[in-house]
């Protein structure tokens, strides 16, 4: 319409100019100028105008298009790159600047197993003085060797990986690798932890060699836009690999989701296509726009990263030497990588295991690709990633793409859900449905639907493989629920029974009569799952604990000396989780406990924390529900640790997110 | 054909009030904006409208300015320095145009931008533009006829 009109006021315009310059002027002269404006004003847009109606609707191949970075986007779309420049995406790989470095370089010494850790700067140079990584590989196998003997090795600081939850610095050696130094620096402790303690897996007695994963041919591609690690492979005679790393742009920027943007970018200098475009409401081809994708393809254009595995062997080595070649939209992400989702042949649930908890649901963070296409939402409904969450429009720290704000109707935090579930709006609808008063945790969808389940960046995180709780599968699968991660007093059997009051109707997966028994009967299942589960039920466990909604549902200080008991776990990160759950209450935020330090240590620490607890049960000792197996001394029942300890799964996790 | 002493009048006429009245409201345009500002309104003042602002600006200022070329082209047929009745009436058609289409185009083109580019009605600015410059290029060619 705006089209219709603007071109007749133009016509108009031109037809009354030719009207009087015929009147007024010779006939020659009125011609020629009339012609000129005519020509100029109308014929000239009509004619690009018809050409790009048929240009427009040709699909480049962005394959082989070229990179442009943010800063060629920013003439065009300045709010797009302002709130893309305040995300996190933007500084997950930097360049070793002062104003970039989140870790305290001021000549601070950290020891692990033994060995001295430095960190200084000098001017705007920033260094790590530690063991040295090769003599470190060189004496592996030997016995007898002491820290005392370990040679030093100063690392300058080359680049920066995240900046959000933790900094993890790369020194730059002779043959192109970026080596990731033994130190992260944590920003919620505000601390330097070793890079072998905060991952779910066992610490290896090494300073260097516990994180095997290389910055070229890992992290590099994630983390960066049109990554290339230009791996060179040594021919005969040659020494070992060597990396010619190349980056199209430094962290995730503009091009690593939209894609190469020369095209776009030459074809969009012609004023009248952009025109064209923007009235039309056509899609651009020369860019991918993942909101504008079709479902799968739009979760995959965040899957690539939030869910990928690994490279196909069979594109291994071209991604190593050449780059990644994945464009969203434009190619499916199971063409380049493997991708195990329960349901597909790519799923295997025994190499998996460490990743997938026995339903198929992920275990990690950056598994977020294999929860949400595992969601009834997805697998029945429209959702994709970008029906949640913004890139552009949202909070950095979570880029949910309605921003959680306190000060808001508690019903406006569901935006998310009620765009597709519009019957649970309003208050009553809510309570009907959650069986909670309105201004509980339960009120939000993701308590129930989206519990901790997933582990990474050393803590636990929400679900996403959207699901109702499901008690049976908790009993099968010791998977999380919602319910007992508010009520982490109560029984599975408790969730299970108020379930069944509430929904008589409720299909049940697994129904049979000892499913509830024993443990399940008697004991919180959050403390169950802390004596009982593996490292990371206890580690999702000790972190429920002391979670708000958990302490609002069931209050009181009986979680104490569970979380204490927690505090010698054979995990560091279960350790680490505890120690934080403890300093949240009340009378223990300054109990000290160094969570990496040697075992002497660790245990005079514990047993001043014992101390501490003594008293405040001395002062504060209560009746508990039987679910809570605590006597009247405030210490765990004997035999119900030694039981749970006994039936301890054991098995060795090894989740390196 | 030489313009005569009435059809002076009424051409300088034309134009004193198409300038005074444009002076009016575009100046007066000038005020609402300025109260946008002081009222922070963000329709006008946020960043994702950073071109309604600009091209809303553009239009106060293209419209004031050309409401005073109006008057001083009135100035210039009274005082009798266009003499051909044709070239004066066209000047006076193109430069009325461009008082229209330059600003109004301005104007449109903020109502509806996108994060790049001004609304379509943007469209009218070369119209606009191509109106002065004829008009301004007949004058040039009458004041400087009228000069020898």
């Amino acid at each position: 319409m705006g089209v219709m009109l603007v071109g007749a006021a133009v016509l108009l315009a031109c037809l009354l100019a030719a009207v009087q310059l015929f009147r007024r002027l010779p006939r020659t002269t009125a011609l020629i100028i009339t012609s000129g404006l005519v020509g100029g004003l109308v014929g000239i847009p009509l004619l690009l105008l018809a050409a790009l109606g048929t240009e427009s609707n040709k699909r480049i191949d962005l394959e082989h298009v070229r990179y442009e970075q943010s800063r060629s986007c920013v003439k065009c779309h300045p709010d797009h790159y302002r709130t893309w420049k305040q995300t996190y995406h933007r500084t997950m790989t930097q360049n070793p600047l002062p104003d970039a470095i989140i870790g305290d370089f001021n000549d601070v010494r950290v020891e692990y197993l033994g060995h001295e850790t430095r960190f200084f700067r000098e001017g705007d140079r920033f260094f790590v003085e530690s063991t040295d990584h090769e003599w470190e590989r060189a004496i592996r196998e030997e016995t007898g060797v002491t820290p005392a003997q370990a040679r030093r090795r100063v690392y300058s600081v080359d680049r920066l990986v995240g900046s959000h939850h933790q900094q993890i610095y790369l020194s730059l050696l002779d043959n192109g690798e970026y080596f990731i130094l033994p130190f992260l620096w944590n920003r919620r402790d505000q601390k330097w932890l070793p890079m072998t303690t905060v991952f779910l897996s066992l610490e290896d007695g090494s300073v260097n060699l516990g994180y095997t994963t290389t910055w070229n041919q890992s992290c590099i591609f994630c983390h960066n836009t049109g990554p290339n690690p230009g791996m060179e492979v040594p021919g005969a005679g040659e020494a070992g690999i060597r990396w010619d790393v190349h980056l199209q742009e430094i962290g995730i920027a503009c091009e690593a989701c939209h894609g190469p943007a020369e095209a776009h970018i030459e074809s969009n200098l012609n004023p009248i296509r952009r025109q064209y475009l923007v009235e039309t409401g056509k899609r651009d081809p020369t860019i991918v726009n993942a909101k504008r994708m079709r479902k799968v393809n739009a979760n995959q254009a965040c899957g690539r990263c939030h869910g990928k595995w690994g490279p196909r062997p069979e594109h291994t080595r071209e991604i190593l030497t050449r780059g990644d070649k994945f464009i969203p939209g434009r190619k499916d992400l199971n063409e380049i990588y493997v991708m195990p989702l329960l349901g597909t042949r790519e799923y295997d649930p025994a190499r998996d295991a460490d990743y997938f908890w026995p339903d198929g649901s992920p275990r990690a963070t950056a598994l977020e690709y294999q929860g949400t296409v595992l969601s009834p939402c997805t697998e029945r409904g429209k959702m994709t990633c970008l029906s949640c969450h913004s890139m552009h429009d949202s909070d950095p720290d979570d880029q949910l793409k309605f921003p959680e704000d306190p000060t808001t109707p508690e019903l406006e935090r569901n935006e998310q859900c009620l765009q597709c579930h519009p019957q649970f709006r309003g208050n009553d609808a809510l309570v009907a449905h959650t069986h909670h008063p309105v201004d509980s945790a339960a009120s939000d969808c993701a308590t129930c639907h989206m519990p901790f389940q997933t582990y990474g960046i050393l803590s636990a995180h929400r679900a996403h493989r959207i699901q109702n709780p499901v008690p049976e599968v908790s009993a099968r699968d010791s998977t999380p629920n919602g319910c007992n991660q508010c009520h982490v007093d109560k029984s599975l059997r408790w969730t299970a029974d108020a379930l069944a009051q509430w929904n008589p109707d409720r299909a049940k997966p697994i129904d049979h009569a000892d499913l509830f028994a024993g443990e399940r009967t008697e004991l919180s299942e959050t403390l169950l799952q802390l004596g009982r589960g593996h490292a990371l039920s206890r580690a999702i466990a000790v972190q429920m604990l002391s979670d708000a909604n958990g302490l609002e549902a069931a209050p009181g200080l009986w979680r104490v000396p569970f979380l204490i008991d927690a505090l010698d776990d054979s995990y560091a990160v279960v350790r680490l989780n505890s120690l934080r759950s403890i300093r949240q209450m009340p009378g223990f935020e300054n109990v000290v406990f160094d969570h990496f330090g040697p075992d002497s240590l660790r245990n005079q620490q514990i047993a001043r924390i014992w101390d501490r607890w003594d008293v405040v049960w001395s002062e504060h000792a209560s009746s508990l529900p039987k679910t809570i197996p605590l006597n009247a001394n405030g210490r765990i029942k004997d035999d119900v640790r030694r039981q749970l300890r006994a039936n301890r799964d054991n098995i060795v996790l090894n989740i390196m997110e | 054909m030489s313009l005569a002493p009435e059809e002076q009048r009424s051409v300088a006429r034309t134009h004193q009030i198409w300038g005074w009245i444009g002076l009016l409201l575009f100046a007066g345009f000038g005020m609402v904006l300025e109260i946008l500002n002081g009222l922070k309104l963000g329709f006008y003042l946020d960043p994702e409208v950073h071109l309604r602002r600009e091209m809303w600006r553009l239009g106060h200022v293209h419209g004031t300015l050309l409401s005073v070329v109006q008057l001083v082209f009135a100035f210039s047929v009274s005082q009798g320095w266009l003499a051909s009745v044709d070239r004066t009436r066209l000047a006076s058609f193109f430069f009325r145009g461009a008082l229209v289409l330059l600003p109004g185009g301005f104007l449109l083109g903020g109502v509806n931008p996108s994060e790049s580019d001004p609304w379509i009605g943007i469209w009218l600015v070369p119209v606009g533009a191509a109106f002065l410059l004829l008009a301004l290029g007949l004058t040039v060619l009458e004041v400087v006829k009228s000069s020898q």
